[in-house]
């Protein structure tokens, strides 16, 4: 596409109303030209400007609990040490307390008390907001990692969604699971929490049993350095019918389960 | 774009980014009060006031989180600000009400005509900053026609042929009403001192 025919484009690219096709080609013309970009630019701005005039012809406004929650938030974490991962003052500091072969304890400020306690909910079931609340950062940024943002968050944050818990078989493992599916939809999402790293040459395999009594590989799941990890997938149809998913590690490649469950779920136990 | 007329001691919103990056809580408190608003009204007339929290707890906790990411090189704070709210609000809309695309687009259309007539008299709109109430001016003198499509576009994330189907109209009326609308709200706002044009930029 030559400048001309671009400058033609340049208001619809703006407002967002190109088809997929020629806004992708528009981009890759303005990458390499100035020109054609300054007044691309100069209608980003203005498209930009539309949500202000809408918010002064509105009466709507952000509620004051909400900028209170969200400062609160921030300034907690900037007053947090840096995480492991080299970034001071996220929210939430994610604590790893991976338990390697050494017994190594988690390096942050209160992470060894904070691991205590989420071993202790979750022998109890319970759910304490600050679990809940990093597990969500956690899954939001595996899943921006893996450009799964949406499908993540449409299947885990509906009220349509079934939740189903993977437990460790050992009783004294911090790891567990979550299987999220909606009866509406095909795509499973499945996190793991607090897995040590796999031994060397395997890899996690999540196996789901269905009640016709089939097993399906979901998928493999890979872990970032706080034992974290996150599936997701698409099964053959809206709102699958398991009744059992286990996590094993195994060689990639298998296509049956093999080993231990290192979690499990069933839907009668 | 810049505004002209911001006071020299009012820190512009990449210098407040720059802080954020240091962890600055009250830099961050100042973005949040510059561009809550615009952020909560995007999400709130699209998707609800429920939703419309969520979204902008998440936009400004990624403003927090991933304030290294921006790069004033590329385009200005507001651009990428409003840029990843519409993004995210329209992904949700697309989600949960396919149908409600061109209804919500409507009520947006509504309510920018509406106050666009009263921004003269400006006693309710005072706490608005300059460039909205610019804005809303300009959108007022745009044509009917040509501030609804450019409603559909931006606020309905409609795309110009979605908008011909869904709308049974042709589309190179959809694609020139754009064109015109966009470049007369670009001619407006130059003319009120909200672009680097130095044809434009008022004396």
């Amino acid at each position: 596409m030559n400048c001309d025919q671009v400058r033609e484009l340049l208001e619809a690219y703006a407002a967002g109303a190109l088809d997929p096709a020629q806004h992708a080609t528009v981009e890759q013309h303005l990458a390499r030209c100035a020109e054609c970009r300054r007044l691309a630019d100069e209608y980003a701005a203005i498209v930009s400007a539309l949500p202000g005039a809408l918010s002064a012809a509105s009466p709507r406004r952000p509620p004051a609990p909400l900028r209170a929650r969200l400062l609160d938030s921030v300034r907690a974490s900037a007053a947090r040490p840096a995480s492991p991962d080299g970034k001071p003052g996220r929210v939430p500091a994610p604590t790893p307390s991976r338990r390697s072969p050494s017994g190594r304890r988690p390096r942050t400020l209160g992470g060894l008390a904070l691991s205590i306690l989420l071993a202790l909910a979750l022998a109890w079931g319970l759910q304490l907001n600050v679990a809940l609340a990093e597990e969500r950062a956690l899954r939001a940024e595996l899943a921006d990692l893996v450009g799964q943002q949406e499908i993540v968050f449409e299947v885990v944050d509906s009220d349509r969604t079934v939740k189903s818990v993977l437990r460790a078989g050992a009783a004294d493992s911090p790891s567990y699971g979550k299987l999220y599916r909606r009866p509406d939809l095909p795509d499973v999402v499945v996190i793991v929490a607090r897995m040590a790293p796999p031994a060397p040459g395997e890899a996690y395999h999540l196996w789901l049993g269905t009640h016709e009594g089939q097993t399906h590989l979901g998928g493999v799941i890979s872990l970032n350095e706080a034992g974290f990890g996150l599936l997701v997938f698409k099964a053959a149809r809206s709102g699958p019918d398991y009744r059992s998913a286990w996590v094993t590690s195994q060689p990639l490649g298998d296509v049956t389960p093999a080993g231990t469950p290192i979690l499990r779920w069933d839907a009668n136990p | 774009m810049e505004d002209h007329r911001l006071p020299e001691s009012a820190p512009s919103d990449e210098a407040l980014v720059a802080r954020v990056c240091e962890r600055d809580t009250a830099a961050f408190a100042a973005l949040y009060d510059r561009h809550a608003p615009a952020v909560y009204a995007l999400a709130a007339h699209v998707l609800g006031d429920s939703e419309a929290e969520e979204i902008v707890q998440e936009v400004f906790l990624r403003v927090w989180n991933k304030a290294d990411r921006f790069q004033p090189a590329r385009g200005s704070f507001r651009v990428w600000l409003m840029s990843i709210a519409r993004h995210r609000t329209l992904d949700e809309l697309r989600r949960r009400d396919r149908q409600r695309h061109v209804e919500v687009a409507e009520e947006v259309d509504l309510l920018l005509a509406g106050a666009a007539d009263r921004v003269a008299g400006v006693e309710d709109l005072a706490s608005a900053s300059e460039r909205d109430r610019a804005m809303l001016r300009s959108l007022g003198r745009l044509p009917a026609e040509q501030r609804r499509v450019l409603v559909l576009a931006y606020f309905g994330g409609l795309s110009q042929t979605a908008m011909a189907d869904q709308l049974g109209w042709p589309l190179g009326t959809v694609k020139k009403r754009l064109r015109l609308g966009l470049q007369k709200l670009r001619a407006a706002m130059a003319g009120q001192g909200f672009l680097p044009d130095p044809r434009a930029r008022k004396g």
